[in-house]
């Protein structure tokens, strides 16, 4: 082979191998076997499907691997099989691939095929890996590989993907056909007669059809009528008129294409494989007897809902103090060593604030994705999907949506990451828009502020329970219902769509793959770190901004004075620094009142005077836009208390009892405000994250609006019914 | 065809003649049990094959692709509780298909 001619590399260009599979195929877990620590995750352009790549040195020659999204079919009715559709056809960002690996799941190889054969009728040289060959063996399947080879013409390779068995004669195979395409030209095409004719018929319709072959001629036929106008003006509405939909399966063309594939495809399964005999009831469906039971599976799908929340909302936590502690550290290092000014000032304040506040959700991201990753890997997420499905579906949710909402209890924006294992887009984006409702942990300094403040002396309900615990998980309730109305509300206005259909495939459960669960972590954590976090920075330094300018000359000098004669009329001592520490406070106390967010607090009022705000509390709300517990320092800071970066509960109770006294709060008021808290959208590193997960800026905008306006409105009704009632 | 190949659950097809037999399944199911129904009155239990797909849209295109076609063995793997989604065997894989999505699915008994 190596003195042939033949097997010269391909110039110095690499051969571009593109992974396809069914999901649940191991197609990921191949890929990594193959590019290892070299993998790239980017996003498509415009789309949310995310793209890995990867370089790897083959055999012979360097490869380039591109592993496309998991899709059962190339009809390109999703997001995944168009993306798969478009980087097979070179129309993605990069050339045709030189060969395509189909990974295939050697249990269920029929619906496997499907996609194999639509490949090769592309046009794209084919490899078929048959993966899963231990399982498959282990549950008594026989496959003639040989017989499969030449009924399929192309290579079909037993593999093993999670430890790597046959996995070098894949790559033999991969290089073989890259350098004799023809090796890897799959199973010739054999159409039924109704199909050849509506294909002669269709080439008649449009003389652009003429030149075009069989297999893309199928691909068209059944494809999306915008898509194909999308390429070729015209040519998809013109098909898709001339051949209109029929309610007899065997006179329409599209289910034609597709039973033809599925003829063949049983032939070959048929001919050179042996099912098992005997019993056929997997492990996996014994184990489902529990799981899927309505009883025990329900209590088992509570336990696990209950383990993963506790994680992520407990067991997380010691680790962002451990990220706070080490970011206050640094902000104090700063602060300590470099000179006093507005330099020092946006560093600290502004930049490094941005950081800690990015790197603060680390934690919490990353104990949710490991709970969510060996949900998915051992094939439990479908289940819970399908135990839940019927609650969820009357809010117009899928399933699956319950664990992107329950992680939002913790926090929105890991909640809202968590939503890439819901595959139609409008769900996605419906989820993402409601999740910022579920009552995340920001939210409770400020519930434990107002209830400290106001509730505290209310007595107990039945002597037995506290006023002020029972407000809070109304709270709580409050925004879960919302939620759910919401996504009824949306899901017949802006998403219409009645919720994507189910259609959920219940993976046999396998063991999780420490491998895989850390490159998730990895991927997960390294795209919140450097794509959200900047958007975080940016706009943690312009909110920096509004509560610091416009400084006026006036202010400072003034306070040089005030120091001053402190200096001058006390002695040195703690007596003399606490003044002066004092006078900082009060500096900073006016300095507040004079910025953009000051100014912004008092032109506020008149809108926010109907909830029972004063302006006080609107330079809060103003200051509390970077994160909804920020409202209590910044309160402190109005009330010309020193301020702590450390808001535990006795100093925002502290803070509470502060504001209760100047008359801001009192039970009405605080209500109103906690309500509006509940509702709000106050969340600058949401925004980033919708940003992010959505592409655009509409979606963030959106939310932000829909959010304050209702939660401007509960506050309202709030307020406004409490006074009616004779509440101040 | 060699659908009669297919591993179905050999086990069950006693019981199921035996259930319809002794009337354990609604009689409405039993009266039309020569021809196809749709699935979502099946009980857990019960297999046959699909005849047809009653939808003529992209929905329906999927359901083929996954395999409903004409001939494929399908069985009924449970119902989840109030009304919820069905696990169908289909072909070598389970899939869940909700109620209304499922009313689509028409399917002879076997045997």
């Amino acid at each position: 082979m190596a003195d042939s001619p033949a097997a010269a590399p391909v110039g110095a260009r690499p051969i571009h191998v593109a992974l396809c599979g069914n999901p649940n195929t191991g197609k990921t877990t191949l890929f990594n076997q193959w590019t290892g620590a070299n993998a790239q995750v980017g996003n498509y352009p415009g789309i949310t499907v995310e793209r890995h790549s990867g370089r790897r040195q083959g055999p012979s020659q360097p490869w380039l691997v591109h592993d496309l999204p998991g899709c059962y079919s190339l009809t390109a009715h999703s997001p995944e099989e168009e993306v798969a559709f478009l980087a097979l056809r070179g129309r993605m960002d990069g050339p045709p691939p030189d060969v395509a690996v189909v990974v295939l799941d050697a249990c269920n190889l029929a619906r496997n095929l499907l996609l194999l054969v639509q490949v090769a009728e592309l046009g794209v040289p084919v490899v078929a890996a048959l993966n899963l060959m231990d399982a498959a063996t282990a549950a008594g399947w026989h496959i003639d590989t040989a017989g499969l080879q030449a009924a399929l013409g192309c290579p079909v390779v037993p593999v093993v993907a999670r430890s790597g068995q046959g996995l070098d004669g894949l790559s033999s195979a991969v290089e073989a056909v890259a350098a004799d395409p023809t090796l890897g030209r799959g199973p010739l095409p054999a159409w039924s007669l109704e199909v050849q004719t509506a294909m002669q018929a269709a080439r008649a319709v449009d003389p652009r059809l003429a030149e075009v072959g069989d297999g893309e001629l199928a691909w068209l036929l059944a494809a999306d009528a915008a898509l194909v106008d999308s390429w070729q003006p015209g040519l998809g509405t013109q098909l898709a008129s001339a051949f209109g939909r029929a309610a007899d399966e065997s006179a329409d063309v599209r289910r034609r294409l597709i039973h033809d594939r599925y003829r063949r495809i049983d032939a070959w399964v048929a001919a050179h494989t042996t099912a098992p005999s005997g019993q056929t009831r997997t492990p996996s469906d014994r184990v489902d007897d529990v799981l899927l039971h309505p009883l025990w599976g329900t209590l088992a799908f509570l336990a696990a809902m209950t383990l993963l929340f506790q994680a992520v909302f407990a067991w997380a936590t010691p680790m962002a103090d451990a990220v706070s502690a080490a970011m206050g550290w640094i902000a104090d290092l700063c602060r300590a060593h470099l000179p006093a000014g507005l330099g020092r000032d946006v560093l600290v304040d502004g930049f490094l604030a941005g950081v800690g506040g990015t790197l603060v959700f680390l934690p919490q991201i990353l104990v949710l994705f490991l709970g969510i990753a060996v949900l998915e890997d051992s094939g439990y997420l479908s289940r819970a999907a399908f135990l839940v499905d019927r609650a969820m579906a009357k809010a117009g949710l899928p399933g699956k949506a319950f664990v992107p909402l329950l992680s939002s209890f913790a926090c929105a924006v890991p909640g809202i990451l968590a939503t890439r294992t819901l595959s139609d887009p409008r769900d996605r984006l419906l989820t993402i828009l409601i999740a910022p409702l579920m009552s995340c942990s920001a939210r409770l300094p400020v519930y434990t502020m107002v209830t400290a403040a106001v509730f505290a002396d209310v007595p107990k309900v039945g002597g037995l329970l506290a006023f002020g615990g029972l407000v809070v998980t109304a709270m709580y309730l409050l925004g879960f219902v919302l939620a759910l109305a919401v996504g009824a509300v949306l899901r017949r206005t802006l998403l219409p769509g009645g919720g994507a259909p189910l259609l959920l495939e219940m993976p046999p459960y396998r063991m999780p793959r420490p491998g895989n669960l850390g490159r998730v972590l990895w991927d997960r954590g390294r795209v919140f770190v450097v794509e959200t976090g900047a958007t975080i920075v940016a706009l943690s330094v312009i909110l920096w901004a509004l509560l610091t300018f416009p400084r006026l000359d006036a202010d400072t000098v003034a306070h040089q004075a005030a120091r001053g004669q402190i200096e001058a009329r006390t002695a040195a001592g703690p007596a003399r620094d606490e003044a002066l520490a004092q006078q900082d406070v009060a500096l900073a106390q006016v300095r507040l009142d004079h910025s953009i967010a000051g100014r912004l607090g008092h032109a506020l009022e008149p809108a926010i005077a109907p909830l029972g705000f004063d302006w006080r509390i609107g330079i809060g709300l103003v200051g509390s836009l970077a994160a909804r517990e920020v409202l209590v320092p910044v309160m402190a800071q109005i009330y010309g208390r020193a301020s702590s970066d450390d808001v535990d509960d006795r100093f925002a109770a502290d803070v509470g009892q502060t504001m209760a006294k100047a008359g801001s709060l009192t039970p009405l008021k605080g209500l109103s405000l906690m309500v509006f808290f509940a509702i709000a959208m106050q969340c600058l590193n949401t925004l980033a994250t919708i940003r992010r997960e959505t592409r655009s800026w509409r979606w963030p905008l959106f939310a932000l609006g829909y959010l304050n306006g209702l939660a401007w409105l509960g506050s309202f009704a709030v307020y406004q019914i409490g006074r009616a009632l004779g509440y101040a | 065809m060699a659908d009669g190949a297919q591993p179905l659950d050999a086990a069950l097809r006693p019981l199921d003649a035996a259930r319809l037999v002794q009337g354990d399944v609604p009689r409405a199911l039993v009266a039309s049990s020569s021809g196809a129904l749709a699935l979502t009155r099946w009980v857990p239990g019960q297999h046959g094959q699909v005849v047809h797909i009653d939808r003529a849209d992209a929905f329906g295109d999927r359901l083929a692709e996954l395999g409903l076609t004409p001939g494929a063995p399908v069985a009924v793997l449970r119902k989840a509780p109030f009304g919820g989604p069905m696990l169908l065997r289909v072909r070598q894989f389970v899939l869940s298909l909700r109620m209304d999505e499922a009313a689509a699915v028409l399917v002879a008994p076997a045997g």
